[in-house]
């Protein structure tokens, strides 16, 4: 069994289909496995992620469609692409793909030669999506500007926050850079676990690059979403330093200047801008709002968050 | 009599299939499918079941999410997950059947009884996270119920070396197996990427003088194995309560009135301890 095989995980509960394509693609070179029970699937992919899924669509218990939209609501797991297994006939063209976030269809009967088509576009698109940050998996700033236009545009009342870490660069220094991307990695997740559980399908979270991150939200839960953002982080950071810096509560690192200086460990700061008292007409705009509370947000010790709280027109 | 230690491992090791009670399953499942149950009251109930507990410790620890070893606290990781990765974890959690059913129940009192000891013990001693040594303490006798599923007959064989020969478990699992089930614990700590906080006391919880990396952990769990043991809370395969390991009490500084206090407190906690957790039938 190569290492480098990309695994492909076949949801089928007919016997037949699923030998047949297991059959294909192994022939192909790749690594496919199957489970009959969608129930199990998730155990499965927890266990033994793949690098694609291939999902029948119609299955007693959970379908191929409710799997999908599971799936792809979730930062490590939403990059896997989803092919779906869709009936030929009526049933199958009545799908809406507006409602099932698949990366693409397959009808049944599946035929060996679109099977193996279908798998590596799959694969190869999957290779475009450049936008999102390969460390965290979050969309990018492509995804952010369109993001924040499209609500401007629709004339939402929305709350844009940028996230950054205070200490992480004494952290990274001290540490290396492997430490420091697991902080990035652990941040991404609460940051969005954090806004998950708003249960909003209009918030959304972007990471800028290095430990700056964006989300947005409605702009009413953004005390809310900030809230839990610095409890969940303040609770998690201290385990990813060493005990005994944990028990010191500090660290002895190198400053910008190259000096030695001591750390507090790391905390959050937030700054929020919100169209709420003040309109706010581009990305620009926004941005430059957020510079001059993200520096307000820095002088505070501690975790914070800062809203802009300017009404009217008033600038500067 | 013995069967290949390498070969058994590698079995072990390639574990998939993890059930647990169906009345903690049944339990968790109400909560997960009603709308307004929060993510802690699930952490509370996945913190005494050892087999959810491991899934979710596995899961966050796996190199998939990019910092394994890190995570030692059940808390910690269902916030990393967040609850839809929890609740799809829970659901597709299968249960035993009933014959192990009956056999696990004791032993899942025996794990929840030594978590809740060891965090009375952890936070008297004023440990920085109590937490920790409770959830190792909860994971202690893992590798019982990985040797009941993957090696049930052995695993007869060896219940019935205990009752023959009135030796403790682990030595019958030696004569059995040549090792036990601390070893199969340590098997799957290191396979999944658990942090050594958990691992030294899941494996030398029988010595804790081994532990090199977490001494303090260690002693503590196994200190709350003996006084749960002693309480005669649950089952853990043999009747022995054996000596509480001298040099354990002295590098926690525990005085003959810190126990006291400790013993004092037992009765409380374990009180607080839902027993329809362990409930092994499928009725309601």
């Amino acid at each position: 069994m190569s290492e480098n095989k990309k695994r492909i995980l076949i949801i089928e509960d007919d016997t037949s289909t699923a030998e047949l394509m297991q059959g294909t693609l192994n022939k192909k070179g790749f690594l496919a496995y199957s489970v009959k029970d969608s129930r199990k699937a998730l155990d499965t992919i927890y266990n033994e992620p793949p690098d694609l899924i291939i999902a029948d669509i119609d299955m007693p218990s959970i379908g191929g469609d409710d799997l999908c939209k599971k799936l792809k609501g979730d930062t490590v797991y939403g990059h896997l692409p989803i092919i779906l297994l869709i009936p030929s006939g009526p049933s199958g063209s009545k799908i809406d793909w507006d409602s099932i976030p698949a990366d693409d269809y397959l009808i049944k009967p599946v035929s060996p030669d679109e099977l193996n088509l279908r798998v590596s576009l799959s694969f190869s698109r999957a290779n475009r999506e450049l936008d999102a940050n390969p460390l965290t998996r979050l969309p990018g700033n492509n995804s952010i500007i369109k993001e924040i236009q499209k609500r401007i545009d629709a004339g939402d009342k929305f709350a844009l926050a940028y996230i950054d870490l205070d200490h992480f660069k004494a952290y990274n220094d001290k540490y290396g850079f492997s430490r420091g991307d697991e902080i990035l990695r652990m941040t991404a997740r609460v940051v969005t676990n954090s806004i998950r559980e708003l249960n909003r399908p209009d918030a959304f979270v972007g990471h800028v690059g290095g430990d700056d991150f964006v989300f947005i939200v409605p702009s009413k839960l953004s005390d809310d979403a900030c809230n839990k953002i610095i409890k969940y982080f303040d609770l998690i950071i201290p385990t990813f330093y060493d005990e005994d810096d944990r028990v010191r509560g500090y660290i002895d690192s190198t400053n910008r200047k190259g000096g030695k200086e001591r750390f507090p460990l790391m905390t959050i700061s937030i700054a929020v801008v919100t169209n709420e008292k003040r309109k706010i007409k581009h990305l620009g705009e926004a941005s430059a709002i957020a510079a001059d509370l993200k520096k307000h947000a820095k002088s505070i010790s501690g975790s914070v968050f800062v809203k802009d709280l300017r009404g009217g027109k008033t600038k500067g | 009599m013995s069967i290949e230690k390498n070969k058994v491992r590698r079995k072990i090791e390639e574990l998939k299939n993890l059930p647990t009670l169906p009345g903690v399953i049944r339990k968790i499942s109400l909560m997960v499918e009603s709308q307004n149950t929060s993510a802690e009251e699930v952490g509370k109930i996945i913190s005494k079941d050892q087999i959810l507990s491991a899934k979710v410790l596995r899961l966050i620890n796996s190199a998939f999410y990019g910092f394994p070893g890190r995570i030692s606290s059940i808390t910690h990781g269902l916030v990393l997950l967040g609850f839809s990765v929890v609740k799809g974890l829970v659901l597709s959690t299968s249960i035993f059947d009933i014959m192990i059913s009956k056999g696990m129940a004791d032993l899942w009192k025996h794990s929840v009884g030594c978590a809740t000891i060891a965090g009375i013990i952890a936070r008297k001693l004023n440990q920085p996270e109590p937490e920790e040594v409770s959830t190792a303490a909860l994971l202690h006798d893992f590798g019982k119920v990985v040797l009941k599923l993957e090696l049930p007959e052995e695993t007869a064989k060896a219940e019935k070396i205990v009752q023959e020969k009135n030796i403790p478990i682990y030595e019958a699992e030696n004569e059995v197996f040549e090792f036990t089930h601390s070893t199969v614990g340590n098997w799957l700590c290191e396979k999944w990427n658990l942090p050594k906080t958990l691992s030294d006391p899941i494996t030398y919880h029988h010595q804790p003088s081994l532990s090199r990396l977490a001494p303090r952990q260690t002693a503590m769990v196994h200190l709350s194995d003996i006084l749960i043991r002693a309480k005669g809370f649950g089952f853990a395969g043999d009747m022995f309560v054996s000596q509480i390991d001298k040099t354990a009490l002295e590098s926690l500084k525990i005085t003959p009135q810190i126990l006291e206090d400790i013993i004092i407190n037992m009765d409380g906690g374990l009180e607080d301890i839902d027993e329809s957790m362990f409930s092994v039938g499928s009725e309601q």
